[in-house]
């Protein structure tokens, strides 16, 4: 279990992973962030989300390709759709909105894949002293 | 067919009748019903006690019907469907002949969710079609719906309603036929505003043979504000009112539009009075029952024989 | 088939109440097709319920069984409902129920509200169908119930509430039943079905005149 927070960035592997390729060769990724490749956005399930934070992640995010260049069609819809069900879970519960999230990404956005996990890393550091703690 | 009322010797003897309506109060204050039926007396040959309008709770319609016999009053009992299974039905229909009432009019009923208790269970046990033909056994045949006889057989001028615009416009005239067929003597309607619309359903009721068998009254309501008049446009079902109405409304200008509503409700009477068929009309002036006596003289539908017994 | 939705949370965590440990137990048949209780549904319940309780540290352990109605298909729960401290049924009422008649020492909580007997109309959509009356009219109104479709149960409707093939108790989800009928009857050219006056409902049958019961003695030796 990480004494720091972690993100779990699940990524379709023809936009999100390629993104975070390229971003790991310019920048690097920082060590809070664990990153799944998956065949499509659409193929995270919503237990996959849970069972992420189940773990200890603090956040999740779902990078998917952008609208209409979804390799499946509407899986990046698809995802979108989860994390928002996911995120009103979490409300239900009384646990933060903000610690789903969601955003379509091209291969070649190495600098945008690292600003928004830094934006995502950022807002949770804010949310940390309940979220920091593994399970 | 036996004359068991005042308003059917009129409508069966050829006259053109005029019916008003009543809501009972939210209480049990004889009073308020005292105080509306006063603009009613002697100026219509019936009222419409409604029940339980809208799902509101308001004084029973049996109760306040009594009441109206009172005043000099011919009251018109409304029985929905949707509070009472057939065996209340059926009882309230005997203890209404037992209190002197005469007319009844059979609805289906607003479903609850529009009223004040949109969380209690509905009957709908009976259907307003199967209403008009248990009341018609229970006269014709003095039997209950369980065949077993009534002692006392109850004598009941039997009305319905009828819903030209509502939908499916092709089907309304099939469903009129169903009421007349089930016993439906009298027919009020739902408040006309689109004259043509009306004229145009009228004569495919007497198409189909419709207006000889039963007596058509032509349902007025004045309009008191344009907000009304859009309010009921648009949130209304089965209320039909053209733009050229809200135009004139608006025209009117400010503080005018109730006098100009009570205009255009004497004008659709005017016309109603001169399109062949229809045998009355059914004033619905609810919460402003002061002004029927005034539109009825400019309607030039006063004096009327007023309440005979 | 039957159609359920989850309870909110925040219910289904007062139902938990001072119990350290719970299984959860979804069903195969309605519950899965409406995306209520199914395995799916059961685990997201049960990993859920550990985040919510975390602190606490309450276990939520989860199963599915084929169809949770059914006696034969429950038993086999038995050792994990009693390693339990109480069991939270992702059935309908009647797989709550079930669960409650076979493991009676054991506390059952429902964590759905079981709504109606429909189907689903479109992805994401079901609708209310059969109203379980007991004496099915369907073959006189083109295939259409009126008992369960038609907000009053009219059997000679339309009422004056239908307006553009809409019920006026919730006019952008409800469709009029009784406008489908004619629209149906009326492609048949059977129409004069709908002229008959349909006498009143023998209501006995339905759940208004008791609890019911099916019996087949053909099948009992």
């Amino acid at each position: 279990m990480a004494s720091e927070f972690s993100i779990v960035a699940f990524c379709c592997e023809h936009s999100g992973a390629l993104a975070a390729g390229t971003a790991f060769a310019d920048a690097g990724i920082p060590d809070n962030v664990k990153i799944v490749s998956v065949p499509c956005s659409g193929s995270v399930q919503t237990i996959d989300i849970l069972k992420a934070l189940h773990s200890g992640a603090a956040g999740v995010v779902i990078f998917g390709c952008h609208d209409g260049a979804c390799k499946h069609l509407s899986g990046n819809q698809r995802a979108k759709k989860r994390v928002a069900y996911a995120a009103g879970i979490l409300e239900e519960i009384g646990w933060e909105r903000e610690r789903v999230g969601f955003s379509t990404i091209a291969s070649v956005e190495g600098k945008v894949f690292s600003d928004l996990l830094a934006q995502m890393t950022h807002g949770l550091r804010s949310l940390a002293p309940e979220g920091s703690e593994g399970v | 067919m036996k004359t068991v009322s005042g308003l059917q010797a009129l409508l069966d003897g050829g006259g053109f009748a005029v019916t008003a309506e009543l809501g009972p109060p939210k209480g049990g204050a004889l009073e308020v019903v005292e105080r509306k039926a006063k603009h009613l007396v002697g100026v219509v040959d019936g009222v419409n006690v409604t029940d339980n309008q809208t799902a509101v709770v308001r004084m029973s319609s049996i109760a306040a019907c009594a009441m109206l016999r009172r005043f000099d009053i011919e009251p018109v009992m409304q029985m929905v469907c949707r509070d009472r299974n057939r065996i209340a039905l059926q009882s309230d229909v005997l203890g209404a002949y037992a209190l002197g009432i005469r007319n009844i009019l059979c609805l289906s009923g607003d479903h609850q969710c529009f009223g004040n208790h949109a969380g209690a269970k509905n009957v709908f046990d009976l259907d307003s079609i199967q209403l008009v033909r248990m009341v018609k056994c229970m006269r014709d045949e003095g039997r209950f719906l369980s065949g077993d006889e009534v002692e006392g057989a109850p004598e009941m001028f039997i009305g319905a309603a009828a819903s030209p615009f509502s939908d499916p416009f092709a089907y309304r005239i099939r469903r009129l036929a169903k009421k007349v067929a089930a016993g439906a003597q009298f027919i009020q309607t739902q408040c006309i505003y689109d004259v043509a619309k009306f004229r145009k359903w009228m004569g495919m009721a007497e198409d189909a043979g419709l207006v000889r068998k039963t007596h058509i009254l032509a349902g007025i309501t004045p309009l008191k504000s344009v907000g009304m008049a859009t309010y009921m446009k648009n949130s209304v079902a089965g209320i039909d009112i053209p733009d050229e109405i809200i135009k004139r409304l608006r025209a009117a200008g400010k503080g005018k539009a109730a006098e100009e509503g009570i205009a255009i409700a004497v004008e659709t009477i005017q016309e109603m009075r001169a399109l062949e068929g229809v045998h009355g009309v059914h004033l619905m002036a609810i919460e402003w029952e002061e002004k029927v006596p005034e539109i009825l003289e400019r309607a030039g539908l006063l004096p009327r024989k007023g309440w005979s017994g | 088939m039957i159609v359920a939705e989850r309870k909110p949370i925040a219910e289904i965590m007062e139902m938990v109440g001072p119990r350290k440990k719970m299984l959860v137990v979804g069903c195969g048949a309605c519950v899965t097709v409406c995306m209520a209780g199914g395995e799916r549904e059961a685990e997201i319940l049960a990993t859920t319920l550990e985040l919510a309780f975390r602190n606490e540290g309450k276990q939520f352990l989860w199963d599915c069984v084929e169809r949770q109605c059914e006696t034969e298909f429950v038993e086999p729960l038995r050792d994990k409902v009693r390693a339990s401290a109480g069991v939270l049924s992702m059935g309908c009422g009647v797989g709550v129920q079930t669960l409650a008649a076979v493991f009676p020492e054991s506390a059952v909580f429902p964590a759905l509200n079981t709504h109606f007997m429909g189907r689903p109309v479109e992805q994401g959509l079901w609708a209310e169908t059969c109203a379980g009356c007991g004496t099915c009219i369907l073959s006189k109104t083109g295939g259409i119930c009126p008992i369960a479709r038609c907000s009053k149960s009219l059997l000679n409707g339309p009422c004056g509430g239908s307006v553009n093939g809409r019920c006026e108790v919730d006019p952008e989800h409800i469709e009029c039943a009784w406008q489908l009928i004619y629209d149906r009857l009326e492609a048949w050219d059977a129409l004069d079905l709908m002229d008959e006056i349909m006498p009143p409902k023998d209501w006995s049958t339905s759940a208004h005149g008791g609890v019911r019961r099916v019996f087949r003695e053909d099948v009992v030796l």
